[in-house]
């Protein structure tokens, strides 16, 4: 009941509020033909000067950079250090495992040297066609 | 006790529906309205989609220049969403202007004649202003069907009229809807230019912040 009286309230102030809604929309509507009408005079010219009237706004441009650098941009890469190979069975007197040897670690590599390293992996071993483990 | 009006049944059942049909005016009226609102929401986020990339990478960062920004973006929008139905009214003025050529007719009647050259051969034509008429509180009324003058028919003379009617219509309700997309992004440009520059101090007490321990850098 109070979201009928709610869509009947909405419908009064949408009826009395109709004439400045319509005045809105015409005037607008003729702002918009003379927008259309500039703009298709702007781009033609722009368009027979051998550009793109279409093309990206300075601040696009600047925007797409930013955004590609920031993708391409060196990432933390999350490489797990190889920690001290602890006995499966506790031997007296053999050291244990200190909370340093078991904290990974966070190894910061460039893009090149991230693909280089893929590259590696994919082909199984270096130029030479040796195999070395690199972490 | 003085009674001012003696209202009879027949005239409480009158005023019952009238006031039933003012209701069911004005709840079409919000559902009507609740639907546009709803629809200029969704064409209003095409907005957000313009103006996007630029906030996020940074490159504008206050509201005045965002705002100069959307516009330009959406005059752009305006003018990629509003030129097919541009073009389709151009034809339509192209077309007619070709017939008037071909039949050497450049008055405008002859696109309201319901015999053969005109739109409304496609429809019933009634003659309205011979109809019969009753006097009811004083004025004039219809009280009855007119006499028809036209069934629906085709004739090949309006082809003209067939090719301008729906052109003109079809692209200017096209037009009307693009018009509104602009204004849907508009508002959205303003709301959204407030929004992302807003800074906020709602629950911010910088007592509680200079009490907080702060965690030592590992």
């Amino acid at each position: 009941m109070a979201e009928f009286f709610k869509t009947l309230l909405k419908g009064v102030i949408y009826v009395v509020l109709l004439p400045f809604i319509l005045l809105v929309w015409v005037l607008s509507a003729i702002y918009c033909v003379f927008i259309f009408l500039y703009s298709a005079i702007k781009n033609m010219i722009i368009f027979f000067a051998g550009g793109n009237p279409m093309g990206d706004l300075p601040e696009d441009v600047k925007a797409k950079k930013i955004l590609t650098e920031r993708l391409i941009q060196p990432q933390p890469s999350f490489i797990p250090t190889a920690a001290a190979p602890t006995p499966a069975v506790s031997v007296e007197g053999s050291p244990a495992p200190t909370a340093e040897s078991l904290r990974p670690t966070f190894v910061t590599e460039t893009s090149d040297e991230v693909l280089n390293r893929q590259e590696e992996q994919d082909q199984g071993g270096d130029d030479d066609g040796n195999f070395t483990q690199t972490y | 006790m003085v009674t001012l009006l003696k209202l009879t049944e027949n005239d409480k059942r009158l005023i019952i529906v009238l006031l039933l049909l003012v209701i069911l005016v004005f709840v079409i009226a919000g559902y009507i309205g609740i639907l546009v609102k709803k629809i200029m929401d969704k064409q209003g986020k095409k907005m957000d989609d313009l103006i996007h990339d630029v906030v996020v990478a940074g490159v504008i960062t206050d509201r005045k220049h965002l705002i100069r920004f959307g516009i330009k973006k959406n005059h752009r929008q305006l003018f990629k969403d509003a030129w097919l139905p541009f073009s389709i009214m151009a034809f339509a003025s192209f077309i007619i202007i070709l017939y008037c050529i071909i039949y050497q007719n450049w008055n405008p009647s002859f696109l309201s004649d319901y015999e053969s050259t005109g739109f409304n051969t496609l429809f019933f034509v009634f003659d309205w202003k011979n109809a019969p008429r009753s006097t009811f509180f004083g004025k004039e009324i219809i009280s009855g069907w007119p006499t028809l003058l036209s069934k629906p028919h085709f004739s090949w003379k309006a082809w003209g009229a067939y090719l301008f009617f729906p052109g003109m219509i079809g692209g200017a309700l096209w037009f009307l809807i693009c018009i509104q997309a602009y204004i849907a992004r508009t508002i959205r440009l303003f709301k959204k230019s407030k929004e992302v520059f807003s800074k906020s101090l709602e629950n911010y007490n910088v007592n509680e912040v200079s009490n907080t321990p702060q965690n030592p850098i590992q």
